[in-house]
């Protein structure tokens, strides 16, 4: 079964312990090991998590706190290989313990502060993203509001399929039955989110067809349509084809005359 | 031998034939297309269904060599431009040296609103200038108001009278017409409360504002979606080269919605805009917005002490035209 993959964004250390321990409450409740991955001691890490008998839970294998000073560094974000290897090895050991998923709190706020980095953190974290797609592996990636800037909210958020604390135009995310899904809606505000997500995408694999998904896409106007096609020149892309999109995109896409944007229609 | 009206022949030449009777419509029509048939030149003929079925039992064998498009009323008036330009790109590209256009222009006397046609009358003469054609627009002087009329004699260069194409001594300046027409009256809904209005709204606002009220219409879905796209793109244009504040008006009968979007700047400076993509569109950076707006409603343009007004009508828009008194509201 397929995990979910979502941000939050958190006020305090309050509103994180709050959620996190819901979001992790959930997973015990449905037979899931749950984790907690942040940074700092493993004193400061329990301190966050507010689940009903955490410690009994942690001694048998059901909570887990880990630290991801102890694997990573603040500084450098992982390659997509390393990154998704850990998730797979903690799944795996997860489903091997006879839990039926792995279900962690993650919190990603050093690797997305600087713009340079987050560049890589949004290229990693998009394969982490297909990764939860066809494994049992959910994951709330949580941001401090605190500490980084609504630029750096809004790229990390974007690539998520869902977000709590924060609006944003659009989702950009894995899907089953296309490179990508697209939902949300682009206009010429959204556009240079659009753009600099579309820059650190994976899947742009030059001479192959790169298929987005908009059925959930409410709304693309022309500024939107063209970054999509100056995105496909720009990556070698030979079409980029937007499916299951609304009519009245197709009709400004065919005015438009372009020539690397394809727009199917719903049926 | 080939006849041109033009002199030379080697540019545009738009006129306009009035006609008084159906078999003068047939006769101007058929005789227009006929000459080109006659010398080998390619005739097209785009005309509301019954005057083409008309056309072709009087032409018989001949009408085998006319092309006959849809009727133009089902388009909107940049994307006639768009076709002829490319339907004629093709034909000369296929050797084609001389091509006769006959066509009926959508106008209230026939249903539609006047103010977009209008600006098309007057800019193909600019906007076609450079393609070897000979335009023929009929007009029923029984239906076609008379400050139509008027417009029709100030953006043809020649006319029809008495079975005759003939210079026309009324014909002005295209831009000049353009930059001086008057604006449309408003749709009497106008004098209504709006059913939403925002001051400084984006344009995600706007859409939400035009959606919102879809399901109180007869729209359909993709009626209402395209008005959200142009409403969209008007918020979106007046916020970028308009000057604040920006405000939204929308109003909802059965059968149309009504959009404004009114800032306190002059509007576009180019009499032609709307028309066809301003010419940054080249750059792949914007330039689309104004001609996308135009495509997808029916736009009319005001200037007065507010600032400058796009109104855009989805669904069936009044035929109104600039003189023309509005009808008391039906909500209709």
């Amino acid at each position: 079964m397929p995990g979910d993959h979502s941000y939050l964004v958190y006020t305090d250390d309050d509103d994180l312990r709050s959620s996190a321990s819901r979001f992790l409450t959930h997973g015990l409740e449905l037979g899931q090991r749950v984790g907690y991955f942040a940074w700092g001691n493993r004193a400061a890490l329990r301190r966050h998590v507010d689940v009903a008998g955490v410690d009994e839970l942690i001694a048998r294998g059901a909570v887990s706190l880990i630290s991801l000073d102890d694997h990573f560094r603040r500084d450098e974000v992982p390659d997509p290989t390393t990154l998704v290897a850990f998730w797979s090895d903690a799944t795996t050991a997860a489903l091997d313990a006879g839990f039926s998923a792995l279900r962690v709190v993650t919190d990603t706020t050093p690797w997305v502060e600087q713009e340079r980095q987050r560049s890589d953190f949004l290229h990693t974290e998009q394969h982490v993203d297909r990764y939860r797609l066809e494994h049992p592996f959910t994951q709330l990636c949580v941001g401090n509001m605190q500490v980084l800037e609504e630029q750096a909210l809004a790229e990390t958020g974007c690539i998520h399929p869902s977000t709590t604390g924060l609006a944003l135009p659009f989702h950009l995310h894995a899907t089953t039955d296309a490179d990508f899904a697209l939902d949300g809606e682009i206009d010429a505000d959204a556009v240079p989110l659009l753009e600099r997500v579309l820059s650190t995408a994976p899947g742009g694999v030059a001479g192959r067809e790169l298929v987005i998904d908009a059925t959930d896409l409410r709304f693309i106007d022309h500024h939107g349509l063209l970054a999509l096609e100056r995105h496909a020149r720009r990556s070698g892309i030979p079409a980029i084809v937007l499916r299951n999109a609304a009519p009245v995109a197709a009709k400004v896409a065919e005015l438009l005359d372009l020539s690397r944007l394809r727009v199917e229609i719903r049926r | 031998m080939r006849i041109l009206a033009g002199g030379d022949g080697a540019g545009y030449l738009h006129s306009a034939a009035l006609y008084d009777t159906d078999e003068e419509l047939i006769a101007l029509a058929v005789a227009h297309l006929q000459a080109a048939v006659d010398v080998g030149d390619p005739a097209i003929a785009a005309l509301p269904a019954d005057q083409a079925v008309r056309v072709r039992t009087a032409m018989d064998a001949a009408a085998s060599a006319v092309t006959f498009l849809p009727d133009i009323a089902r388009e909107r008036p940049p994307a006639v431009i768009t076709r002829l330009r490319s339907l004629l790109g093709g034909l000369l590209e296929g050797g084609a040296e001389y091509v006769r256009v006959v066509s009926t222009v959508p106008h209230p006397g026939l249903g539609a609103p006047w103010d977009g046609w209008c600006r098309y009358e007057a800019a193909v003469n600019t906007l076609l200038s450079d393609m070897p054609l000979w335009g023929l627009c009929l007009y029923d002087r029984r239906i076609t108001p008379r400050p139509v009329l008027d417009d029709v004699e100030r953006t043809h260069a020649s006319v029809t009278r008495a079975g005759r194409h003939v210079p026309n001594d009324r014909y002005q300046d295209p831009s000049e017409f353009l930059r001086t027409m008057p604006a449309p009256p408003p749709d009497p809904l106008e004098a209504n409360r709006p059913d939403a209005e925002f001051v400084n709204p984006s344009p995600a606002d706007s859409r939400q504002a035009v959606r919102a009220l879809g399901p109180a219409t007869r729209l359909s879905s993709d009626e209402v979606d395209a008005l959200v796209m142009a409403t969209s793109e008007a918020v979106t244009n007046a916020v970028l080269h308009g000057r604040p504040p920006v405000t939204l008006r929308v109003w909802a009968a059965q059968a149309r919605i009504v959009v404004t979007v009114t800032d306190r700047g002059p509007g576009p400076e180019d009499p032609y805009a709307g028309l066809v993509p301003h010419a940054k569109a080249t750059t792949g950076r914007g330039g689309y917005g104004l001609w996308l707006i135009n495509n997808l409603a029916t736009v009319a343009y005001r200037r007065d002490a507010e600032g400058f007004t796009i109104q855009l009508v989805g669904g069936d828009p009044l035929p109104l035209h600039h003189g023309s008194t509005s009808p008391p509201d039906d909500r209709g």
